[in-house]
């Protein structure tokens, strides 16, 4: 008789390690895999957010130790008229450039989707403008903007139109940081485009079968299942916008009397011009907290107008 | 797999890599240890560095242990030096600070009461400073409560830069020493075209948020002051009659005579020289861009004047200044030491005269800036010079800075002689709330 095989390997009575499953043994390939992104993110993410909460609670103007003020910091700026005004102009140009940026990279998306001649040679043309350094894209809109000698009342006065002051105007200035903000909308559109590729031709195929026009499929089909992108694009948007500073830094300085004055613009200026980090890490926490609260109410909401294929709804 | 045979012989070839990657006579070298110092400055580009790099070459050409680092930190397009400041400041921050900074005179009272830089005047001793040699009121900046923290890398003053073509267009004399604000204001009425409403050349570039080019300059020439001498208050001082006359003069030419772009419509011009393009008449300036672009441009014809004498019947101008400082951290201090007390002397200033004006007199007699046509308007001044504002309190920029530009844009967009009174007197009480709150911290 053939002496029975030894269940354990190790049959000599030494204590056995018991063998890893398959999933333990993924488990410990996945963090070991992504321990070098998690020591980064440790390092260089919240390590230095940590610090800036503490550099919060203090003043400091870069060249001397900082000084623990506690929360004063807070205090100060729910007195400081400038800090609102930065506010409540960052509030209207994120409620004012987010939309019109969503709906106008939708629209570019629908059209580079159409299949014609020379589509990647339009849809490049029309992406290579967002990767164009941001001071030069300013600079650019500068001259288009200006009041006397720019494009824009140039061209308007060919029309019989005596064109406003643009951002030499403190009742335009914003509106046209806004327009300026539309130059950047490739990558959005790039998003969309993925978005409408995603959506399965026969589905627009039977709609059109079954009577459907063009509007009709667009507002019954190809929104509700875009509605996913628009979410992702929608956050971005909004994160993107409420941390705009170079069109502001270089086209305005945040002027006319703070009329462009962009909330990361006035953390710049609180850091580097009027000395107090520990003011300006303030604002960005709440900054932080702002978009952070904005994107946890578009979440929660958003099972209510996003559509997502093979789901539930 | 790895046995202890293949083990020792990587130790032995990593060994060997490291000794053959050694520099031959190691010892040798180490005797004469090449000491680097970082300078950083805010110029740049080719006809910028270029004065810096002669200079540098001829400094360790004399000074074989030392070589020196330059950083240049160049604002963009159309942005102060705020930028360069903020560069400075972060990298003193994260303990990397240059060990010989050029500051600006609207920051050298904030560098200086850091605590940051070291007192100069044991070097300047030690390698023969002539300290005799430079303008008097240059030389001072650059102490402060008895110590010497700077050298004057170069300095300037104001004038006025005018269009001979569009004066002679117009009319006009060219204007002169001696000539009153009565006559500047007259000729920039004259000198301002407009097509309709819409101006298509200014009699004047006053130089909106630039506040020493402008609003300082006003307020000094007409007999007033913005801050009282310890820096705490403007009380009596902004709010003195000469002040605010002054400032009512200076911002009726915005509001009122419409003799000169906005600083809104000045910041939408972004780079552009309005004085080079022959948009505006005449302009407050320094020397800076006369060499280039002014001299470069064929079809530019422009004369330099002193600025006209305001109501205190003085000739006052404004000062431009940036100086060399040692920050007390650096570790290299002694070779930092070599570096300044050299950019001190006459044979520095010679090769770095060409945007600005050397603060040692021998080196400007030497290269004739004196008799230059242009330059010589400046230097003529030199003893009419103002007292910085910015030097009497901590934080100019933080404090004071905002809310004056804040008067002269509101004043610029919808000021009336009815309101500028008013709107002077919130301008000090917000800027004493920002100095209280300054020096009780």
């Amino acid at each position: 008789m053939a002496a029975p095989i030894s269940a354990s390997p190790n049959p000599v009575g030494r204590p056995r390690r018991r063998a890893r499953t398959l999933p333990q043994q993924r488990a410990r390939m996945f963090y070991i895999l992504i321990l070098p992104w998690f020591i980064g993110f440790v390092l260089l993410y919240v390590g230095p957010m940590l610090l800036s909460l503490a550099l919060s609670l203090t003043r400091w103007n870069l060249l001397n130790s900082p000084k623990f003020i506690g929360w004063q910091n807070y205090v100060d700026m729910a007195h400081d008229a400038r800090y609102w005004q930065s506010l409540k102009v960052t509030a209207i140009y994120v409620a004012g450039g987010v939309p019109l940026g969503l709906i106008l990279a939708l629209l570019l998306a629908l059209l580079l989707n159409q299949n014609v001649r020379g589509q990647s040679v339009f849809r490049t043309i029309f992406y290579l403008p967002s990767v164009v350094s941001g001071v030069a894209v300013s600079v650019l809109f500068l001259w288009i903007f200006n009041p006397e000698f720019g494009l824009l009342n140039n061209l308007l006065s060919y029309l019989g139109i005596s064109g406003p002051g643009w951002i030499a105007s403190v009742d335009w200035s914003l509106f046209s940081l806004i327009l300026t903000s539309l130059w950047g909308i490739g990558g959005t559109m790039l998003i969309f485009l993925a978005g409408l590729q995603g959506i399965p031709l026969e589905l627009q195929e039977a709609a059109s079968l079954d009577g459907a026009g063009a509007m009709q499929r667009f507002w019954s089909l190809t929104l509700p299942l875009l509605t996913p992108t628009i979410l992702f694009n929608l956050i971005l948007l909004i994160i993107f916008r409420f941390q705009d500073f170079t069109n502001a830094y270089v086209m305005t300085n945040g002027g006319p009397l703070d009329s462009t004055l962009f909330y990361v613009f006035y953390i710049w200026l609180n850091a580097f011009q009027f000395m107090s980090m520990g003011y300006a890490t303030a604002m960005a926490w709440v900054l932080f907290m702002i978009i952070l609260v904005l994107t946890v109410i578009i979440f929660t909401t958003s099972d209510r107008w996003v559509f997502y294929m093979g789901g539930d709804s | 797999m790895i046995t202890m045979k293949r083990l020792f012989s990587l130790g032995i070839l990593a060994i060997a890599l490291v000794l053959m990657s050694l520099p031959p006579h190691a010892a040798a070298h180490r005797a004469q240890a090449t000491v680097t110092i970082r300078v950083s400055t805010w110029d740049s580009g080719t006809g910028g560095l270029k004065p810096y790099q002669v200079g540098i070459a001829a400094f360790e050409q004399s000074h074989p242990g030392i070589k020196v680092d330059l950083e240049s930190i160049a604002p963009p397009v159309g942005q102060a030096l705020s930028w360069y400041i903020a560069r400075v400041l972060t990298e003193i921050a994260a303990g990397n600070g240059p060990d010989v900074m050029l500051v600006p005179d609207d920051q050298a009272r904030y560098f200086a009461h850091s605590g940051q830089l070291i007192d100069l005047a044991p070097a300047l001793k030690q390698y023969n400073v002539q300290i005799s040699d430079f303008y008097p009121n240059v030389w001072s900046l650059g102490n402060l409560s008895g110590t010497t923290y700077y050298v004057p890398k170069d300095w300037a003053d104001l004038s006025i830069q005018y269009n001979k073509t569009l004066f002679k267009k117009a009319g006009l004399p060219f204007p002169k020493a001696g000539w009153t604000w009565a006559d500047f204001l007259r000729d920039a009425q004259k000198l301002t075209v407009m097509n309709g409403s819409h101006p298509v050349q200014w009699g004047v570039q006053l130089q909106g948020d630039w506040l020493r080019a402008g609003f300082l300059y006003f307020v000094h020439s007409g007999g007033g002051q913005v801050l009282s001498p310890d820096g705490k208050t403007t009380t009596g001082y902004l709010t003195s009659k000469a002040s605010r006359n002054a400032i009512q003069f200076f911002l009726s030419m915005y509001y009122k005579y419409h003799v000169s772009p906005t600083p809104a419509e000045l910041s939408a011009f972004g780079s552009l020289n309005l004085f080079n393009a022959q948009k505006v008449a005449m302009v407050f300036d320094g020397p800076w861009r006369m060499a280039d672009p002014y001299e470069k441009n064929p079809s530019l014809d422009f004369g330099v004047a002193p600025v006209p004498i305001g109501p205190s019947g003085k000739q006052v101008t404004e000062p431009f200044w940036a100086g060399y400082g040692i920050s007390k951290s650096s570790k290299h201090i002694a070779a930092a030491e070599q570096f300044v007390a050299w950019s001190a002397s006459p044979a520095w200033a010679k090769i770095d005269a060409v945007f600005s004006m050397p603060a040692n007199k021998s080196a400007a007699v030497a290269i004739s800036m004196k008799q230059d046509p242009h330059l010589k308007v400046f230097f003529d001044q030199a003893n009419d010079v103002a007292p910085l504002e910015e030097m009497k309190t901590l934080n100019f920029d933080g404090d004071v800075t905002p809310a004056l530009q804040h008067l002269i844009e509101q004043a610029s967009l919808s000021g009336s002689d009815a309101t500028i009174q008013s709107l002077i007197t919130q301008t000090s009480a917000a800027i004493n709330a920002k100095l209280a709150a300054t020096y009780k911290q």
